[in-house]
């Protein structure tokens, strides 16, 4: 019996190599795609599906631009840029976006493939984090050629399993939860630390979603996934044959394609009077209530790039093009920076009313330079605006034509 | 007969419609109650986004009332709390480790 169950685990440990081995074989050298220049990210894993996206569009665009990417925590990420430690082949896949050609089904819904680091590994071109910076507390001083610019803004929010009768989640019950082990919280239903899914203190998800419940990342009682990835919390607390009990943390942008799978709780912050979903309700996408302030757990995503001491243009001309893109919303003859962060489930800056300069701060108003407000009520997905059309100035009274709506300004 | 069924039919799908908007249109309607506290507390009720008054027992309110949000909100407080249309739920949990004051005890 005992000889059996050796070879049983012995086969089943050979089998496991040989499905690493193969697929570590099937894995082509990320520079030798093809002709177009690479630019190598390393990104939050909320930010994938904007990755995806607008990678499919560079690709395809008149000058195309290949992106090859790795999800890393943000702290990680952003320590990898100021450290300047280069992409390498490690238990994370390197993945790249494919073109019709290699692949004519592909589309940002499906799994990007996947591709090997050189030998030495690959200089990052381009951080893309998914809350401040600031929360990091891992990091040395910032290179002087180092930039920070603030992209989209990123909600996140606390999900629970379809079954679960919940719809709500206070601040406090939230630190009771997770700031707690065990059941020592009372924060009922979520009173199992092994039902309580967190991510580890490095990542956004769980620097963001900790600050709005007044604990550090550091201080989350919770179970982080073998894998610490999104996609490991969402499939633990979809599956969850308890679902009362179980709770975790997941940006929305990933939920929102998960809507069939799990719920997102309204959250009600510290000093608020009713809990808010992060859209007007529960089965729309506006980001009505990140956008005006009465939802609270979100942050800028922060852009890190080498610079230009003088000019402050990325190094890289094509990663400013990138930032250009996503960052200043602009759009090419084919490529929609606004539209991709928009269809991403992200709120351009210029579309936000609020702003808060760390994680967790309070809020003040946000006026933007250039609001695309009414656009952006236009173009999310069920969106709609009373915002009046234009082609120029003439028809919009005090406000400004912008992209073909009357915006304020 | 046809028609006078076709009449009756569109009268009362009018009724439904304007019942409808209205609800739609009423800032309150969207506010989903919870049962009070000391009472089973699962997060509210059904029908969030169906706008349901007081479907599951909750706390007849002040939601949505003039003295219960901010016009103009200018500080953070005001800005949590400004008058909004959007689905506004009420949760008031029972939490025992709350401090006598309503504050967060230390962690341990």
């Amino acid at each position: 019996m005992q000889t059996t169950l050796r070879a049983l685990t012995v086969g089943m440990a050979v089998c496991a190599l040989c499905v690493c081995a193969a697929r570590h074989a099937e894995a082509a050298p990320c520079a030798s795609l093809g002709t177009q220049p690479i630019v190598y990210i390393e990104n939050g894993d909320t930010q994938e599906p904007l990755v995806k996206r607008l990678g499919q569009k560079l690709l395809a665009s008149a000058s195309p631009v290949r992106l090859v990417y790795k999800n890393r925590r943000t702290c990680d990420l952003a320590l990898d840029m100021y450290s300047a430690t280069p992409m390498k082949n490690d238990a994370i896949a390197i993945k790249y976006i494919p073109s019709a050609t290699e692949d004519p089904a592909w589309d940002p819904s499906k799994p990007a493939p996947s591709c090997d680091a050189d030998a030495g590994g690959n200089a990052v071109d381009l951080g893309i984090g998914a809350t401040y910076i600031s929360s990091c507390t891992n990091l040395p001083a910032k290179p002087t050629d180092l930039s920070e610019l603030t992209g989209p803004v990123q909600s996140y929010g606390f999900i629970v399993p379809k079954a679960s009768s919940q719809i709500a989640i206070t601040a406090q019950e939230g630190y009771f939860a997770y700031g707690f082990a065990d059941a020592t919280g009372m924060a009922s239903p979520w009173v199992d630390q092994a039902l309580r899914f967190s991510r580890g203190p490095t990542a956004s998800t769980a620097l963001t979603c900790a600050a709005a419940i007044g604990v550090k990342a550091s201080q989350l009682k919770g179970t982080v996934p073998a894998g610490n990835t999104s996609t490991e919390v969402l499939n633990l607390v979809a599956t969850s044959p308890t679902p009362e009990a179980t709770i975790g943390l997941m940006g929305t942008e990933v939920y929102d394609q998960s809507r069939d799978k799990v719920k997102l709780l309204a959250f009600k912050g510290f000093g608020q009077r009713y809990a808010y979903f992060p859209d007007f309700s529960s089965t729309s996408f506006d980001k009505k209530n990140v956008r005006d302030g009465h939802y609270l757990p979100w942050a800028p995503t922060p852009y890190l790039a080498r610079v230009n001491g003088v000019t402050g243009m990325a190094n890289n001309p094509n990663v400013q093009r990138i930032l250009s893109l996503v960052v200043s919303a602009k759009s090419e003859a084919t490529v929609s920076g606004i539209d991709e962060v928009i269809a991403s489930g992200l709120v351009p800056e210029c579309a936000m009313g609020v702003q808060r300069p760390f994680d967790g701060a309070n809020l003040s108003l946000y006026a933007p330079v250039e609001p695309c407000a009414c656009y952006f009520d236009a173009k999310v997905a069920q969106g709609t605006t009373t915002c009046k059309t234009c082609t120029d100035n003439s028809t919009c009274g005090d406000g400004k034509c912008r992209r073909g709506y009357c915006e304020v300004r | 007969m046809s028609s006078r069924t076709t009449l009756i039919g569109a009268a009362l799908a009018m009724l439904v419609a304007t019942a409808t908007l209205a609800a739609a249109c009423d800032d309150t309607s969207t506010a989903v109650k919870e049962p009070a506290p000391g009472t089973v507390d699962s997060g509210g009720g059904p029908g969030i986004d169906g706008a349901v008054p007081g479907l599951d027992g909750g706390q007849v309110g002040n939601d949505g009332g003039p003295g219960d949000c901010v016009m103009n909100p200018k500080t953070h407080e005001e800005i949590i709390n400004g008058c909004t249309n959007a689905v506004k739920i009420t949760k008031n949990p029972t939490l025992p480790l709350l401090l006598a004051d309503g504050g967060l005890p230390p962690l341990p």
